[in-house]
């Protein structure tokens, strides 16, 4: 164990670790119990990171895509412009950069808050909502169905090719990797996956086949669940690891 | 006319290499369709037990008899997420329920438009229930979209407050384990329900129920009770059947060498 200087006090850099290090052991003193330092972290902790939220939306996203954008359509449209100020080339077409058009989403969002100023126009906030769930659905849906369904099954299947030189080659698997252990992987990997779907069906009653399914297929979602449990757990104590090496090296200056 | 529209649409989408997923979509709409219009003929659907939601009512007369609050989270995502959605119909049963018994409900928001939505949902419970009288703005309320402040946050509202019960539902991060654990230390049921495979595990160790993936999704349906929406869990069911009987005999095809089959479903290289 080698003993360096604490942080000095009198440095930018050491205050900086000064700081860190009262907050990081604010934040510990919960494990004794909800104490007034934890209280003092937990809101500066909300607090700062609130502000810095909503610097980051102001110059990321309303400066550049609505502000920026409206006054470019304003200038446009004082300059007798009226078709690049909405965002339209001289054939009338679409342009990239939208102008004026960001008065629609304006809008939406003006509605939005119309349900903390009037209670009496608030139902427009649900045109804003209707939008934004469905326009979100709309994405997410058939991004959730080809990435989390479709190419996985896909996967799952094109997996079974390489038992058969001809078809291992059209789907540009090596047929020389094709092993007993593999076959006997691919099998499990089969039964889990036809028997954890089982599990997920929710008409139909559990009887029969059924049910020995279902016992099969959460016999194998629990194994998978209590791998992710450890794996993700060594992750954790890594992160625990680095907040006692800030504590100990940078800021009490003990290099173990 | 229908038929060209759709096959336009089709070709586009083959164009575009999405052909498989619409015609997953289109099917699944059709059953959708399908089940809802027996639905409506009066035909009833059975669906299985899910214990997780059969705990739900369970959960909520336990805070109510012990006099405190019930805490709702609804995930670490914004409205766009799939997760988020489930969570927020099921917010809606959770605030019929705790607005018809007289118990608070608290619902602590990582995402502003979430907040919002979280706001009108409850505020429409309690308005169903005849109980706009008790309804608390100030009891939905926005903490911060960091991550770990609002798990501080939370971690603070659930020692002060003390709830009898928590339901963690929607999409986690790293800090589901840390919700569940605090939760578990002042002794409230939780109730979780994530399709984050990765948080599963820790929910599971440390939660009363579970909702795993799919049975999130079938919530709102389930404790619903209606005919109309619980056809949607057959639609949904069809879809998984599509996937079982396509993965059973697309496994046979390619393990006998398939190559025409492993061409149709674009897995050639």
């Amino acid at each position: 164990m080698i003993f360096n200087l604490i942080a000095p006090f009198n440095t930018p850099e050491g205050l900086g670790i000064w700081i860190a290090a009262f907050l990081t052991l604010c934040i510990f003193s919960f494990l004794y119990k909800d104490n007034p330092f934890y209280k003092f972290a937990e809101h500066l902790f909300v607090g700062v990171s609130t502000g810095y939220y909503i610097s980051i939306y102001y110059w990321n996203t309303l400066k550049p895509n609505l502000i920026d954008e409206l006054r470019k359509g304003f200038s446009a449209l004082g300059e007798g412009n009226v078709q690049k100020a909405f965002g339209l080339d001289e054939n009338g077409s679409i342009i990239a950069e939208p102008h004026l058009r960001m008065v629609v989403p304006l809008m939406l969002g003006i509605f939005i808050f119309l349900i903390f100023i009037s209670r009496k126009n608030a139902w427009l906030s649900r045109i804003s909502f209707a939008w934004y769930i469905g326009v979100a659905s709309g994405i997410a849906i058939p991004a959730s169905m080809a990435t989390r369904v479709l190419i996985q099954a896909q996967g799952s299947v094109r997996d079974f090719c390489i038992f058969n030189a001809g078809c291992a080659n059209a789907a540009g698997l090596d047929p020389q990797t094709a092993t007993t252990s593999l076959w006997i992987n691919s099998a499990l990997l089969l039964i889990g996956t036809l028997c954890a779907v089982a599990y997920f069906f929710f008409s139909l009653p559990s009887k029969g086949v059924l049910k020995a399914m279902n016992k099969v297929g959460i016999y194998f979602l629990m194994i998978s669940f209590g791998a992710s449990f450890g794996y993700t757990v060594m992750a954790r104590i890594s992160l625990l690891i680095g907040r006692f090496q800030f504590l100990f090296y940078d800021w009490l200056g003990i290099n173990i | 006319m229908i038929f060209n529209f759709l096959n336009l649409i089709f070709q586009i989408q083959i164009k575009e290499g999405k052909g498989p997923v619409f015609l997953v979509l289109v099917l699944f709409i059709c059953a959708l369709v399908f089940f809802l219009d027996k639905a409506r003929k009066g035909a009833s659907f059975k669906i299985r037990k899910i214990a997780g939601l059969d705990a739900v009512n369970e959960a909520i007369g336990r805070a109510t008899e012990m006099g405190k609050s019930i805490l709702y989270t609804t995930g670490l995502e914004t409205a766009s997420h799939i997760a988020t959605i489930a969570s927020l119909t099921i917010l809606s049963r959770v605030a019929k329920r705790a607005a018809r018994y007289g118990t608070r409900l608290q619902v602590p928001s990582f995402d502003p438009i979430v907040m919002t939505l979280s706001q009108e949902i409850v505020r429409e419970s309690y308005l169903e229930e005849g109980m706009i009288d008790s309804f608390r703005k100030d009891d939905i309320f926005y903490l911060t979209q960091e991550q770990f402040a609002y798990t501080a946050a939370v971690e603070g509202v659930l020692i002060r407050e003390k709830p009898a019960t928590v339901f963690l539902m929607g999409y986690f991060y790293a800090e589901s384990l840390l919700l569940a654990e605090t939760g578990n230390s002042i002794g409230a049921i939780q109730i979780a329900g994530t399709d984050a495979v990765t948080q599963l595990p820790f929910f599971i160790v440390s939660c009363d129920y579970t909702l795993i993936g799919e049975e999130l999704y079938a919530a709102s349906a389930y404790l619903s009770e209606d005919s109309s929406i619980i056809s949607s869990l057959k639609a949904q069911d069809f879809g998984k059947a599509l996937l079982w009987i396509f993965l059973f005999i697309g496994s046979i095809f390619t393990f006998f060498g398939s190559v025409k089959f492993l061409s149709i479903i674009g897995g050639s290289s």
